[in-house]
């Protein structure tokens, strides 16, 4: 048999030279990311929109509720800057604060989704058995019932406040993230870290918040940023229908709806919010691009 | 080289252990069918087998990572199947696990020193300073730098990864480790190192070793008894010595003239027994001795293929499973 060396004296450490720089993995996406032009773009658009949004809770040109700023239906001009709408009201004020709307929607939408999906698809995808069953059907029932149709009872229902808005939409939009997460909770309790986890005797609360849950982050994060156009996207349709958020609160959606009866005249009323909407949804688009390929580089090859 | 076993009261015996996973439409891959072993204290028992064998499902039969279909599994003396919850939480404290792929073993978002430091909080066996003390010292021992213990796992080398698996195995002490194929993964050249570490802990900490392999060569160092497995049933268990100088069932002498020998002149002149076929499925074993559609020696249709041979003592310590266990040739 062959002579072993001793159990390794500090001067003979394996370990000495690493295999790779000390870099961690949330590093590492970063600075795939940063490769990205298109992601770039869209991160410094959006950073542009939070500031806005935030300025415009302490300062806009004009105020925002009030009528006759300027004559009704002006097109853009030096003093306002994107014109005035149907009651004279400054549109370029009215946008910022829809800024803010659109943000907190998004946002607030993917928090409630998150942590309504997070717990639900660890629970269904770690036990399984009849916890999984039950959960399962939840989730295809939701799907079954018409989004629309959920968000305008319940918005009936419960009022046309910003927070019931967004509480409406995550009821609307908590499956997608659920499934993700169970599935990706499948996939990872069979890994050999959460067996070793499971052999140590780590507890199961522990093994889904500190091996599971970390581990799935990656795709968390992207389904999270495609999921804040989406619900900006509704609930800009619900304003547009007129179900949005309480005028005279300026909502993207009710904006464009305000000058769509005017769009021969004054076409610029229904075209600002507009452009802001879809410039907002493609920047939160191609940045759900990058972090995808930035957290996922297996998936890009 | 072999020490002999002193005291015959196992640390852990297997009796009768099934394990069936659903397949669908009713069918289920038989995995581990009525195995039958013991396992005494401060021994290394090798288990062999090809891929699929069922030997990977039996180290976690045994650590309860899968519950068993049926059997028992008494871990001195107590029966591990029957307990569930917390009682078998505590009992995984004496049985660790060593997994085959260092690098699906480690939680690439937890650093070395929490992946180590796991199981001690596990069980609430020490706190802030001390605790860091002992990660740093189970790095020591494992022959890795105490102070990495804040880096994380992708930043070292298969080897490296391999000595962390280790050090989390060692962490609560165990008194039997099951080593699930821990070399198959690493460079040859790492291989002897891991397998002369884990021989060193061996003597330092009295640990008693399952060492799961793929091919016999391994397991002859390190093993002090092997056990051969073929499509879910154990088929021959002996000293290690034993088994290389006399195998009493022609898989394992089909395995053994596998190994290649380092001598050209030696490895011209030897027979090397050329299975043919593939392994039978596991869902639909062959009847009668499962290995006799493959068997060089068998006799079909009676007895091989519609009697199963039972495993029984062949010579002293040397168990087999085969109805002509003395017609199988001696080894080169």
């Amino acid at each position: 048999m062959a002579t072993a060396p001793g159990v390794a004296t500090p001067e003979e450490y394996v370990g000495d030279t690493l295999a790779r720089e000390q870099t961690s993995l949330w590093a590492d996406a970063w600075r795939r990311l940063r490769r990205n032009r298109l992601a770039l773009v869209s991160t410094f658009i959006l950073l542009l929109l939070v500031v806005v949004a935030i300025v415009s809770a302490f300062w806009t040109p004009f105020p925002i509720w009030r009528q006759s700023v300027g004559p009704t239906y002006d097109p853009p001009s030096l003093h306002h800057l994107l014109g005035t709408d149907q009651r004279g009201r400054d549109i370029f004020s009215r946008l910022m604060v829809g800024a803010q709307v659109s943000l907190q929607v998004g946002v607030g939408t993917q928090i409630i989704v998150a942590a309504l999906g997070i717990t639900v698809g660890l629970l269904a995808g770690y036990f399984r058995g009849w916890l999984d069953g039950i959960i399962s059907t939840i989730i295809n029932i939701f799907y079954g019932i018409p989004d629309l149709l959920v968000a305008l009872i319940l918005v009936l229902l419960l009022g046309r406040g910003l927070d019931k808005i967004i509480f409406a939409i995550a009821v609307t939009r908590w499956m997608d993230m659920a499934r993700l997460v169970r599935g990706q909770t499948f996939a990872l309790r069979e890994r050999e870290f959460v067996e070793a986890a499971r052999a140590s005797g780590t507890r199961p609360n522990k093994i889904l918040s500190r091996h599971i849950l970390p581990n799935a982050l990656g795709p968390i994060i992207v389904q999270a940023t495609f999921g804040v156009p989406q619900a900006i996207l509704f609930e800009a349709f619900l304003s547009f229908l007129g179900l949005g958020v309480q005028p005279p609160t300026p909502s993207w959606g009710a904006m464009a709806a305000d000058g769509f009866h005017a769009l021969r005249i004054a076409p610029h009323i229904v075209l600002v919010p507009a452009i802001a909407l879809s410039l907002t949804l493609m920047a939160f688009n191609f940045l759900g691009d990058g972090l995808r390929d930035a957290l996922d580089p297996r998936q890009k090859r | 080289m072999v020490k002999r076993v002193p005291d015959r009261v196992p640390l852990l015996r297997a009796e009768e252990v099934v394990k069936h996973f659903p397949a669908g439409l009713g069918a289920s891959v038989k995995a581990v069918e009525r195995v039958n072993f013991e396992i005494y204290p401060g021994e290394t028992v090798g288990l062999v087998g090809e891929s699929g064998c069922g030997k990977s499902t039996l180290g976690r039969l045994i650590t309860q990572l899968l519950p068993v279909t049926s059997g028992n599994i008494f871990f001195e003396g107590v029966d591990l199947t029957k307990l569930g919850g917390e009682k078998l939480r505590q009992k995984r404290r004496e049985l660790q696990m060593i997994f085959q792929d260092p690098y699906s073993s480690l939680n690439p978002r937890m650093t070395v020193g929490d992946i180590i430091a796991e199981p001690l909080e596990n069980f609430g066996l020490l706190r802030g300073r001390a605790k860091d003390k002992r990660v740093q010292e189970l790095l020591k021992i494992v022959g890795l730098n105490p102070y990495f213990n804040n880096r994380y796992p992708h930043e070292f080398s298969g080897g490296q990864r391999q000595r962390i698996g280790i050090a989390r195995a060692l962490a609560l002490r165990p008194k039997l480790i099951v080593a699930d194929e821990p070399i198959s993964a690493l460079d040859v050249s790492i291989q002897a190192q891991i397998i002369n570490l884990m021989e060193d802990l061996q003597k330092e900490f009295q640990l008693t070793y399952l060492f799961i392999a793929h091919d016999l060569s391994v397991v002859r160092h390190i093993s002090d008894r092997v056990m051969v497995m073929y499509l879910g049933k154990i088929v021959e268990v002996a000293d290690s010595a034993e088994i290389y100088r006399n195998p009493r069932h022609p898989y394992t002498k089909a395995l053994l003239s596998a190994i290649p020998i380092p001598d050209p002149d030696i490895q011209a002149k030897r027979r090397i027994v050329h299975l043919s076929g593939e392994i039978s499925s596991p869902v639909n074993p062959p009847s009668g001795c499962r290995f006799h559609p493959r068997c060089p020696i068998a006799q079909v249709p009676t007895p091989c293929a519609d009697l199963e041979p039972p495993l029984e003592e062949k010579a002293r310590d040397h168990r087999a499973a085969c109805h002509f266990s003395e017609k199988v040739p001696v080894a080169v």
